[in-house]
C-alpha cells in the first residue's frame, strides 16, 4: 500500500504540494490526474526519496530511504529519458538486476512483460524511440517483482498497441496484489483502467473517488469542472 | 506481446526474488561494470592502456634500460587518464541522468560514491600492475634493439608506492567529480590546478613552500620515486586532504542533500 500522509512541499514561495493525503491500496490501480504543474510528478518524486518534504510518504508503512533493497518493494518509472544512451537496453536491465540481486532470467521475463524484443534489447538506447524507452523503463520497474508500482505517464509515446499492452499488464500486476499509482493525461484510458481516481490541482487534492466504469464521460466532466474551478480561484 | 503471456509478478518473486539487502560488494561490482559497459568507457580504458604502453616504449627506446624506470614512465599518461576516468565515472550519472535509477536502487547515496572510489582504486591498481608486467618485455626488446644490457631489478616497495600514487590521482578525480558534478568543470579544475601550482611554486619562498605542501604533483614525487621520508609525510597528507579527502567529503554531503532531477 502506498500512503501520502499530510505531505507538503514548498519551492521558495511556491507551494508545490499542499497537505496532500491519499492512499493506494494493494491489489488496485489508482489514476493520478491533474493539469501540468499540478504536483503529480513532485508527489511521486517525494515518494521515491528524490526530494524531501514535510509529512510522510510511505510504501507499506516505510519511507523509501529506509527500505533495504527498495526495488523489491516498489518499482518506479518517473522519466523514461533518464537512461544512459550508450548502454544497450539489456545492459541497463542487467546492471539493475545485479544491484537488486535477481536472477538474469528475470531480464527476459520483464522484457517480455513490457513488450521489448530480445533483438531490440541488444541495441543501444541511443536509437530507442520514446515508446521503446517507456517499455524499457517499465521492464526495469518490474525487475524486483515489487508490491507497489509508481508510473509517471507511462503511456507517453506509446502506440495504441503499447497502450493496450500496458493496460493489460497493469491489470494483471494489480490483480496479483500490487498497489499501482499511475499518472496520466489520458482520461478515457484511466477511466477504463483505474479503480480509484485522485485529481490534483495546484498542489491540492481536489477529488479522491472510486471509478464508476460504466460512465467514462462522468470522469471527464468532473475533471474539467474541478481543475477549471481551481484555475479561476487562483486568477 | 499479448495479454495472455503476462506473468504475474508474484509468481516470479517466489522463485527468484530480490535479496533482502544490497551488500556493499554488489554496489562496488556494479560500479566496476559501469566503467566498461559503454563504447565511450571502453575507448577511455583503451586510451589509458595504449598511452601508458606508448610512454613506456618511448622511454625504453631512448632514455633507459632499467625496468623500474620504464614502468614508472607509465605514470606520465596514467596521471592524465585515470583522473578523467574517475571524474567521468561520477559526473556521467548527472549528465546522462542515470543518478535517478542509481539512487533509486541504492538510496544510501554515500554507498554509491564510496563504491565508485573502490571501483576506481581497483582500475588504478590493475592498470599499474599491468604496466609493471608489460615493462619487462618492453625493456627487454628495447635493450636488445639498442644493443645495451637491460637492468631487470625491481624494488617492490617502490612500485607499490608508485601504484599508490596512481590510486591517489584517480581518487582525486572522483572527489572533484563528486564535489562539482560536472565533467568539464572538474577536468578544468584538475588540469588548471596542476599548471597554476607550477607558477605559484616559482613566485618566491612563500609560493614554493605552499606548492611543496599543497600541490599533489609535488608532494607525491617522493612516494612515486620510492624515496618516502618522514619529512614528506606532512605535505603528502596536507595535499591529499585538500585534493582528495576534502572534495570527496564535500561531494558526499552535496549528493546526500541534493534533489535528484
Amino acid at each position: 500500500m502506498i500512503t501520502f500522509d499530510h505531505v507538503t512541499k514548498r519551492y521558495g514561495a511556491t507551494l508545490a504540494l499542499d497537505d496532500v493525503s491519499f492512499e493506494v491500496p494493494a491489489s488496485s490501480i489508482t489514476g493520478f490526474l491533474g493539469p501540468n504543474g499540478a504536483g503529480k510528478t513532485t508527489a511521486m518524486r517525494i515518494l521515491l526519496g528524490h526530494t524531501r518534504s514535510s509529512g510522510r510518504a510511505t510504501i507499506d508503512g516505510q519511507q523509501y530511504a529506509g527500505i533495504s533493497n527498495p526495488a523489491g518493494t516498489v518499482g518506479a518509472l518517473l522519466d523514461a529519458q533518464a537512461v544512459h544512451p550508450g548502454r544497450t537496453g539489456a545492459e541497463t536491465l542487467a546492471i539493475a538486476a545485479a544491484m537488486i540481486g535477481v536472477h538474469r532470467r528475470r531480464i527476459g521475463e520483464v522484457l517480455d512483460l513490457a513488450g521489448l524484443s530480445v533483438a531490440e534489447s541488444r541495441r543501444t538506447v541511443k536509437g530507442y524511440s520514446l515508446g521503446m524507452r517507456q517499455r524499457l523503463g517499465i521492464a526495469q520497474a518490474l525487475l524486483g517483482a515489487p508490491r507497489a508500482l509508481v508510473l509517471d505517464e507511462p503511456a507517453n509515446g506509446l502506440d495504441p498497441q503499447g497502450i493496450r499492452a500496458i493496460r493489460d499488464l497493469l491489470r494483471a500486476v494489480a490483480d496479483d496484489g500490487c498497489a499501482v499509482l499511475l499518472s496520466s493525461h489520458l482520461l478515457h484510458e484511466v477511466a477504463q483502467l483505474a479503480d480509484r481516481v485522485v485529481i490534483i490541482g495546484r498542489g491540492r487534492i481536489l477529488d479522491d473517488t472510486p471509478v464508476d466504469h460504466s460512465t467514462t464521460q462522468d470522469l471527464e466532466s468532473r475533471y474539467f469542472a474541478l481543475t477549471s474551478t481551481d484555475d479561476r480561484s487562483a486568477a | 506481446m499479448s495479454s495472455t503471456t503476462v506473468t504475474p509478478a508474484g509468481e516470479v518473486r517466489a522463485e527468484s526474488g530480490p535479496s533482502r539487502t544490497v551488500p556493499f560488494t554488489r554496489v562496488a561490482a556494479v560500479e566496476m561494470r559501469k566503467l566498461a559497459d559503454t563504447r565511450t568507457a571502453l575507448v577511455l580504458l583503451t586510451l589509458l592502456v595504449l598511452s601508458a604502453v606508448g610512454a613506456m616504449i618511448i622511454n625504453a627506446a631512448y632514455f633507459t634500460q632499467d625496468v623500474q624506470d620504464v614502468a614508472s614512465s607509465a605514470a606520465l599518461t596514467l596521471g592524465l587518464f585515470l583522473p578523467v576516468l574517475g571524474i567521468v565515472s561520477v559526473t556521467s550519472e548527472w549528465s546522462k541522468r542515470t543518478a535517478l535509477t542509481t539512487f533509486a536502487l541504492e538510496p544510501r547515496r554515500w554507498r554509491v560514491l564510496v563504491a565508485k572510489a573502490v571501483a576506481g582504486t581497483v582500475v588504478a591498481v590493475a592498470t599499474s600492475a599491468l604496466m609493471i608486467v608489460l615493462a619487462y618485455p618492453t625493456t627487454a626488446v628495447a635493450a636488445a634493439v639498442r644493443g645495451v644490457e637491460a637492468d631487470f631489478t625491481l624494488d617492490p616497495v617502490a612500485l607499490a608506492a608508485w601504484t599508490a600514487v596512481s590510486v591517489l590521482f584517480t581518487l582525486c578525480g572522483i572527489a572533484l567529480g563528486s564535489m562539482l558534478l560536472n565533467a568539464g568543470a572538474s577536468i578544468v579544475v584538475y588540469f588548471v590546478a596542476s599548471i597554476a601550482w607550477g607558477f605559484i611554486g616559482l613566485t618566491g619562498d612563500l609560493g614554493s613552500t605552499l606548492a611543496g605542501w599543497l600541490d599533489l604533483n609535488v608532494t607525491t614525487v617522493p612516494l612515486a620515486g620510492g624515496e618516502m621520508s618522514t619529512d614528506a609525510v606532512g605535505p603528502l597528507l596536507a595535499s591529499t586532504g585538500l585534493w582528495v579527502a576534502g572534495p570527496f567529503l564535500l561531494g558526499l554531503l552535496r549528493v546526500h542533500r541534493m534533489e535528484l532531477r
